[in-house]
């Protein structure tokens, strides 16, 4: 048997190289990113100009940065909406004792696994305008007149790009919901059969309370995946038509690699920065409860 | 006398080692770093071979990959960066620039050219190509690979529909109705990558239709230049051309391989793009598919040159010699032979593209590169744009990537078009942190 300092000891000696890299590649150029933001730099010498608060000042007034935020913020819903809404229908559905249930979780999963730029590629093919899949059904079926450039145009781009981002990320989040509503005691579920209770009525007094703490860690990973979206938005639009589908990290890219402004694109990282902690905090905050113990 | 034996020969072993480890010591080594793209870097390696025979002494090694520059940024900071390099697309030339990241070329560019003795290196390379990257009375590029632009089109598709290639506005709108008529659109474009309908409608239109007086002003950041006659037309053109149906319906949402595609698939019948069209879409070509490029057509009401015609570098496989280099002198000797013109044709013949060594053209093999350089050998003005004003003041070049999306998807007047350039244009103008630059 161990003492406690014994044990104490040996969590750290098995914590340290995980932390060093942590610190080395995470909180290192986290930290410093707190620096270059203060300078004018870009990013092909060691020379830098101190120019202060500047960026920061000049990123705020930059109509693109709140364009493109607004635009995070769309994300940040439709994925809650969509992703949500879905996989908690789905994990429920697949949870109850149904045909191939197996076969349906390998499906749903599916997409999760498949890399970023296929999912990217794939539905650009889905989405093309000439021979994509969606205007060629809408061309069968008759409905003509809703043809669309789905990401050529200002009105379709934001939600085709949600609805490609959900398709992807959703078969993670049946995974967690399913594995939430498993860890809940079979028992309770009897009991609710025997009082006669309906699926809509289990959903809700019985998986959603107990669900409550996974529920609030899919809500996190989906705002910080909706304030991302890098992938799907480089690769489906590069941010286009017109800027219409810019995000924060997608204009980051442009002022680091494309403008040389790397002291400014930081200061841009930042708002984001705060904008990730904000959202994540307040959301902890509304949404505490006890947690229930079983 | 085994042991005799055995001493012997180990000594023997040590003095033969010593011996060649001293001769490869006594050699010079090169670092040479490049961009590995659609080329490839294996004509790098046989060129460094063959320098090797030439000069005993120098060994040349040779390393690339298609992210090369994720490697050669931090190498620059720290003061450590390769003997010559080819940094490829993702580097910022012009921030290197002005950083003094790069070696002056002049000095070596007054030497003779390897092979073409009579003449100095510079006279022999492409000058507009070669004026790129001038900066403060210097050069700092010397380019490997040109871009020429136009219009491309399969012949074969415009032979069996006896479609004759226009000259002319007005002709390319004549034909433009016929096309509409089989249910092909005349034109398309690489609407997610709007930077091709800019070098491809309106910026070659506006040079037409202003001259390149006009084009000069803008260039030089002269207030008002964007608010000109020519840049208007060029855009109430494009305007109209929308608003007529000569695009195709839905380019703004495509990318190049799929617009490409539409060409090829023969739903579109000519689209705006630089001479690696054909290499590009090689795999998906279909045999009896001949590629073939026509000049912008010419106003006839137009001020400029009817010839006028865009070209670039093709920045990805550009070279420069690092001002921290460990040994710039055999670097840039290496980088004089490798443009030598029995390289240059060699390199033209072995990668079908366009080297802006001079006579190197005779090389190359493809049809539709050969009728590229026609079109471009009657030009009488060339202007430059991707490797200039496009990087230079990239703000603006984003205003006008995003404002010719929304002409093309309507979404904005060809009055608003310029303003919104103009307007981008004045902040730069006011910016005394932006380097200025004279075209």
């Amino acid at each position: 048997m161990y003492n406690k300092k014994e044990r104490k000891r040996l969590i750290i000696l098995f914590l340290t190289p995980a932390l060093f890299f942590y610190l080395l590649f995470v909180i290192y150029p986290m930290a410093s990113s707190f620096y270059y933001f203060l300078f004018k730099w870009r990013g092909v010498s060691a020379n830098k100009t101190f120019v202060g608060f500047a960026n920061l000042k000049e990123a705020l007034h930059d109509e693109v940065v709140w364009q493109s935020l607004g635009h995070n913020f769309y994300f940040v819903i439709g994925l809650i909406i969509i992703v949500l809404s879905f996989s908690l229908f789905f994990a429920f559905n697949i949870f109850r004792p149904i045909k191939w249930a197996n076969l349906y979780k390998t499906v749903f999963f599916f997409p999760n696994v498949l890399s970023l730029v296929l999912v990217a590629i794939i539905w650009s093919f889905v989405y093309n305008p000439s021979f994509g899949i969606l205007n060629s059904f809408l061309r069968m079926v008759g409905l003509e007149g809703w043809i669309r450039t789905w990401l050529g145009e200002k009105g379709t781009v934001l939600p085709s790009i949600t609805i490609a981002a959900s398709w992807n990320m959703m078969g993670f989040y049946i995974i967690l919901f399913l594995a939430g509503i498993k860890r809940i005691p079979r028992s309770f579920f009897e009991a609710a059969l025997i009082d006669g209770a309906s699926n809509i009525r289990v959903f809700f007094s019985i998986i959603m309370p107990l669900l409550w703490e996974i529920f609030k860690v899919a809500l996190v990973y989906l705002i910080i995946a909706g304030l991302n979206m890098f992938p799907y938005v480089q690769l489906m639009t590069r941010g286009g038509p017109n800027r219409h589908s810019e995000v924060l990290a997608t204009y980051i890219y442009e002022q680091a690699f494309t403008n040389s402004r790397f002291g400014y694109a930081t200061s841009i990282g930042i708002i984001l920065l705060v904008v990730v902690l904000g959202l994540t905090g307040l959301l902890f905050k509304i949404m505490s409860r006890e947690t229930i113990e079983y | 006398m085994k042991r005799l034996a055995l001493f012997l020969s180990i000594v023997f072993l040590i003095t033969i080692l010593g011996a060649s480890f001293a001769l490869a010591a006594s050699k010079t080594e090169i670092e040479v770093a490049s961009f590995q793209g659609g080329y490839g870097i294996d004509w790098i390696k046989k060129i460094a071979r063959d320098y090797e025979k030439l000069h005993p002494n120098v060994r040349i090694k040779v390393w690339g990959n298609p992210r090369v520059w994720e490697q050669l940024r931090p190498r620059f900071i720290a003061g450590n960066p390769p003997d010559l390099c080819a940094p490829g697309w993702g580097f910022d030339f012009w921030a290197a620039i002005y950083e003094g990241q790069f070696f002056p070329l002049d000095e070596e560019l007054a030497k003779p050219a390897y092979g073409q003795e009579d003449k100095k290196w510079s006279e022999t390379i492409n000058k507009a190509l070669l004026d790129e990257f001038y900066w403060e009375g210097k050069h700092y590029v010397i380019p490997m690979f040109t871009n020429l632009y136009g219009w491309w089109y399969d012949d074969a598709f415009f032979a069996k529909n006896k479609w004759e290639v226009p000259e002319t506005v007005a002709q390319f709108e004549a034909l433009a109705e016929k096309i509409k008529k089989e249910k092909v659109a005349p034109l398309t474009t690489q609407g997610m990558y709007p930077y091709y309908a800019l070098w491809s409608y309106f910026l070659p239109l506006a040079v037409k239709y202003g001259g390149i007086d006009m084009y000069k002003d803008a260039m030089n950041l002269k207030p008002g230049a964007w608010k000109q006659d020519g840049f208007l037309k060029a855009a109430q053109k494009v305007d109209e051309w929308v608003k007529k149906g000569y695009f195709q319906k839905g380019c703004v949402g495509m990318n190049h391989t799929e617009s490409q595609m539409e060409v090829i698939a023969h739903r579109a019948a000519i689209i705006g793009c630089g001479s690696w069209l054909e290499a590009e879409m090689k795999n998906v070509t279909p045999k009896n598919f001949k590629w073939r490029m026509m000049g912008v057509p010419y106003p006839e009401d137009g001020k400029g040159d009817p010839t006028a015609f865009y070209m670039d570098q093709d920045i990805a496989t550009s070279w420069v010699v690092p001002s921290k280099a460990k040994h710039p002198e055999i670097a840039l000797d290496f980088l004089r032979y490798m443009t030598s013109l029995e390289n240059a044709k060699y390199v033209s013949a072995e990668k079908g593209a366009i080297v802006p060594v001079k006579g190197s053209e005779v090389a190359l093999k493809s049809e539709a590169l050969k009728s590229a350089v026609a079109v471009y050998s009657k030009a009488k003005i060339i202007w430059t744009y991707s490797g200039t004003y496009q990087v230079w003041y990239p703000t603006i070049n984003k205003a006008l990537e995003t404002g010719i999306q929304a002409l093309l998807s309507q979404e904005i007047t060809p009055e608003q078009f310029l303003d919104k350039v103009e307007k981008e244009a004045e902040k730069v103008r006011k910016d005394s942190t932006i380097p200025k630059h004279t075209y």
